[in-house]
């Protein structure tokens, strides 16, 4: 089993958004698609999902249709608003940043300081 | 933002919609894992139950699904109030109190909201109202004016749509089913265009329909005279018949035919039952037109103040005229109309309003007697989990149950005041007549009720809901710590109360002493038992004074031989009324060149036996008999203040004075000074003369006329057999404004009455309540104090000073409220001087009394606690726990 890490608080919205943006989904599909883009290394709690779903969708930035899953059951499809896409780069960009500024902070080695 | 109201709106709408997808789509999800899980080669039962566990609680996620729609907030509410509810069902008796004492405070308050919004708020029913403005010369105050002004402003006013000038004045109108007495508006023909209301049916009036002037001047001839009918009187008099156009009435006599009928609710000026056109004087001789314009628009009160004074200028300077008016006075239409009330109700709307906090007060602290048996009860939810804030929403939620529960009852003991109310307002308040609880007084008592749920509400739940855990929980539930801050806060609102109570309570005592100080002037006539009835004769058919002393001599053979009536009499301006010729004027001494300066005096016909009838006492000399006649020597009777004015310490009898200038007749006797004009009024000094010898050029004076009866048994009967009498002289003449002497007394002293009654209600309620604070808080605290007071009597403490001890308690409260009470009084008082007569406001008995009464009551409601107290078993008190 590989090493999971926990979800920082916050980035269960990004990563939906993300998944989401990669074309309609539905509630598992979206947990599928995050496994799969993270390659398993972020732990999201199955249920955790829904409300966050419903407050993404309550905020405008998710739309959802019923629509029929790949075994033809009644199934609940979400995809992304235009607010969603405009908030997804807006969240990406501030993530590059605080990456890039976190991982130059950890490198840093003493001589630098 | 809207997209989340709607969100809203729809997911609580399709809340089962909302339900049932939610489950199907945490379903999907689950079934989808198991089937991955399946495929691995786990059991199917095994796999579903994996993927159960794997979505971890489900319950708990579709929570807070509904969280971020909102719609939790509507399930706290339904739990709050399923709970609210709950908790006043168990508690029924404090919920009745304080529903009661809650409607009792909005009852008032909305009865006055009603009474104001009718007076002042509410527009008046002309189109656009805000820019009619009545002129007044402002020369000597706001008094009528000349006709010449008028013209001159209808023709030179750059700043008015339209100027109109009407006056009214009370005729007979005869020619629908039945004579009738009603005031008759008498206005120019713009009258109608400057309001802006058509007739209903018809038309106006056409400016050659100019009529005669009110003192009988033929300024202009009247063409063809014209009438306008309101609706009211079209409908009673007419049956509501369109063909009434064409037809003539008989106005005082005089025909008139009618061409047009206002619409419903339109009696302006006062309750007008007719228009008829006014005449307009070419000469500056009797100012008695009131003049009413209609201001462009966007032109405010002080621009058309400027544009007058500098028009008058103007005239002034091209036509140079003494007597025009050279300041206006300008009074919004609706101001003029509701004029001195406005101070009144404001007044009143002050008193409610403490009325209202003092309810809110008392409300607050039967909660926070009720709060502190509950500690245990809060303890125990907030250990369950619920935040300060969310016990404060719930305990408001109790109290706003309870506040609307007060408003629907206050909108029921609204409509009863309204419904007595509206009996008694006095005659002088406009507008007042169609008070009602509309639509505005629902939306006033909704937010009131809001109000004074949050009011009465937020003090006792805030503390409430702060409950220490040890000691709440150590508690037995049903009899609460308490705790020093909250006595401390049920003893300020006590103060309050009682503050507040007193305030009111000191006002009520002032009205009251001022109506009491009114009505118990001597009124120089004894009115019990004896009735009054009115009788015009109009000029058209009695145009010479021989005429109408026929007709009086008729009348009175006609009732003379009636054996139930001890005396009857006739007057030309009876005591405290409105009716008749009032004139003051001259009077000169015999001896002397010229009238008596700064000697008014009231000149009044009297017939039959006017003195006896009224029990007007004679003091010396005779008083006129049937000798008197028109071809006997004149003769006078004065009154004492006049003889006294006139001749200080020497008889007067035999002496002569005259009147108007006429020829000096004798004074033959003395009688009582009487209240002519109003209870208010001093002794005004009079000359009565007989009704026959008023020369021919003044009978204009003998020409309204009011009998007196002084039955020696049936009053009513009295009056049928004179109504009968008079009908047999002349069946156009009808008899009016029947009433028994002491209402005519009454009406003189209604508004002081209506003022001290309705202060008295107010603050009778405001006492009440107060008194049920005190004995409240009281019967509390010795009921928390029990076992120390067991103690105390245990260990040999005589009852009386228990007794004493929880007294001070109480009475340290009352003082305090009292003095508070005291000072603000004496600051607010002074707004009732306009109201008072011949009282202070700083009235020292009043503010001795009142405060006396209100401590002793007081000391009652403390006492009753105290009393038992002591009563029980110092053994049981001991064992209380």
């Amino acid at each position: 089993m590989r090493e999971q890490a926990d979800l920082l608080p916050g980035t269960l919205d990004v990563l939906i958004l993300k998944a989401v943006s990669l074309g309609a989904l539905h509630g598992y599909g979206i947990l599928l698609r995050i496994e799969q883009i993270t390659r398993g290394a972020l732990l999201v709690e199955q249920g955790a999902l829904y409300p966050a779903l419903y407050r993404l969708e309550h905020q405008g930035l998710l739309t959802s249709e019923w629509g029929t899953s790949d075994n033809n059951r009644r199934a609940k499809f979400y995809t992304l608003t235009t607010a969603g896409a405009k908030r997804l780069r807006d969240e990406t960009d501030s993530w590059k940043r605080l990456a890039s500024a976190m991982s130059s902070a950890l490198k840093a080695r003493p001589e630098q300081a | 933002m809207l997209t989340r109201i709607i969100a809203f709106c729809r997911a609580a709408w399709r809340r089962a919609r909302f339900e049932a997808d939610m489950d199907d789509e945490m379903r999907f999800h689950m079934e989808c894992r198991a089937a991955v899980l399946a495929r691995g080669g786990v059991p199917p039962e095994e796999a579903e139950r994996r993927a159960r566990i794997e979505f971890g609680n489900a319950a708990v996620y579709r929570d807070r699904c509904r969280d971020s729609r909102r719609l939790t907030v509507l399930d706290d509410l339904r739990i709050d109030l399923r709970f609210a509810l709950r908790n006043i069902r168990k508690d029924a008796f404090l919920s009745t109190a304080i529903v009661a004492t809650l409607g009792v405070g909005i009852g008032a308050t909305t009865a006055m909201f009603s009474a104001v919004n009718a007076a002042l708020l509410r527009p008046l029913p002309f189109p656009d109202p805000g820019q009619l403005v009545m002129v007044y010369s402002g020369t000597d105050g706001p008094t009528p004016v000349f006709g010449p002004d008028y013209v001159e402003w209808r023709e030179n006013c750059r700043v008015c749509v339209d100027v109109a000038a009407l006056t009214q004045w009370p005729s007979t109108i005869a020619g629908g089913t039945a004579p009738e007495r009603e005031l008759i508006g008498r206005v120019t023909p713009s009258f109608f265009t400057t309001l802006g209301v058509s007739p209903m049916i018809g038309r106006g009036f056409l400016p050659d329909e100019m009529g005669r002037g009110p003192l009988g001047n033929t300024d202009q001839p009247v063409e063809k005279p014209a009438v306008i009918l309101a609706a009211s009187f079209w409908r009673r008099q007419f049956g509501g018949d369109p063909a009434v156009l064409g037809r003539t009435v008989r106005i005082d006599g005089e025909v008139a035919t009618v061409v047009g009928v206002m619409p419903d609710g339109f009696n302006f000026p006062d309750r007008a039952q007719a228009w008829m056109p006014a005449s307009v004087l070419s000469t500056r001789s009797n100012a008695y037109l009131h003049v009413v314009t209609r201001l462009r628009r966007g032109i405010s009160i002080s621009q058309a103040d400027a544009e007058f004074k500098t028009l008058l200028a103007r005239l002034q300077v091209q036509a140079p005229d003494e007597r025009r008016v050279t300041t206006v006075h300008l009074v919004p239409l609706q101001e003029d109309l509701v004029g001195d009330v406005r101070t009144s109700l404001v007044i009143f709307s002050a008193a409610v309003g403490l009325v209202l906090l003092i309810a809110c007060a008392n409300v607050a602290n039967l909660l926070l007697a009720q709060a502190a048996s509950r500690p245990r009860e809060i303890a125990i939810r907030t250990i369950l989990g619920a935040g300060r804030a969310r016990l404060v929403r719930q305990l408001l939620t109790e109290s706003l149950v309870l506040s609307i529960a007060g408003g629907i009852s206050g909108i029921i003991v609204a409509s009863a005041i309204l419904d007595v109310f509206r009996g008694m307002v006095p005659e002088a308040v406009p507008r007042l007549n169609a008070i009602a609880i509309d639509g505005w007084a629902l939306v006033f008592v909704a937010v009131l009720s809001l109000l004074t749920g949050l009011t009465f509400g937020l003090a006792p739940a805030w503390r409430t809901a702060a409950v220490n855990l040890h000691t709440g929980l150590k508690s037995a539930g049903a009899r609460g710590s308490g705790g020093s801050e909250s006595a401390r806060l049920r003893g300020l609102l006590v103060v309050t109360e009682v503050a507040l109570a007193l305030v009111l309570l000191m006002g009520a005592g002032l009205l009251l002493k001022s109506f009491v100080t009114l009505r118990t002037r001597p009124l120089g006539f004894t009115p019990d038992r004896v009735v009054i009835a009115n009788v015009t004769l109009p000029e058209a058919s009695y145009s010479t004074a021989a005429r109408l002393d026929t007709y009086f001599r008729e009348a009175f053979a006609g009732v003379q031989s009636d054996p139930d009536l001890e005396a009857a009499g006739l007057v030309s301006a009876l005591p405290l009324a409105r009716t008749g010729a009032r004139i003051r004027g001259d009077v000169t001494a015999e001896g002397e060149a010229t009238e008596r300066k700064g000697l008014m005096v009231h000149k009044i016909a009297v017939g039959g036996d006017y003195f006896r009838a009224m029990g007007i006492g004679l003091i010396r000399g005779r008083v006129f008999d049937v000798h008197d006649d028109a071809n006997a020597p004149g003769v006078f009777v004065i009154s004492q203040s006049l003889a006294d004015r006139l001749w200080r310490g020497q008889s007067p009898l035999g002496r002569h004075v005259a009147i108007w200038n006429g020829e000096m007749r004798e004074i033959v006797g003395i009688v009582a000074d009487v209240k002519q004009d109003g209870l208010r009024q001093g002794a005004v000094p009079a000359v009565y003369q007989p009704i026959e010898q008023v020369p021919d050029r003044r009978q204009w004076l003998v020409r309204d006329m009011t009998f007196v009866l002084r039955p020696s048994g049936s009053a009513a009967l009295a009056v049928q057999r004179l109504r009968t009498s008079l009908l047999r002289i002349d069946g156009n003449v009808p008899l009016y404004d029947v009433a028994p002497l002491r209402e005519v007394v009454a009406a003189d002293a209604a508004d002081p009455r209506f003022y001290a009654l309705l202060m008295g209600v107010f603050s009778l309620i405001a006492f009440a309540l107060s008194i049920a604070g005190i004995y409240g808080v009281v019967s509390y605290s010795v009921r928390q104090r029990t076992h120390e007071l067991g103690v105390r009597m245990a260990l040999g403490a005589p009852r009386s000073h228990v007794v004493r001890l929880v007294l001070r308690d109480g009475m340290v409260l009352v003082g305090i409220g009292a003095v508070l009470g005291l000072v603000a009084s004496y600051a607010a008082t002074r707004t009732l001087s306009s109201f008072l007569f011949r009282v202070g406001v700083t009235d020292p008995l009043t503010f001795v009394t009142v405060p006396a009464i209100l401590c002793l009551v007081a000391l009652v409601a403390c006492y009753v606690p105290a009393r038992r107290a002591t009563a029980t078993d110092p053994l049981s008190a001991l064992r209380y726990e």
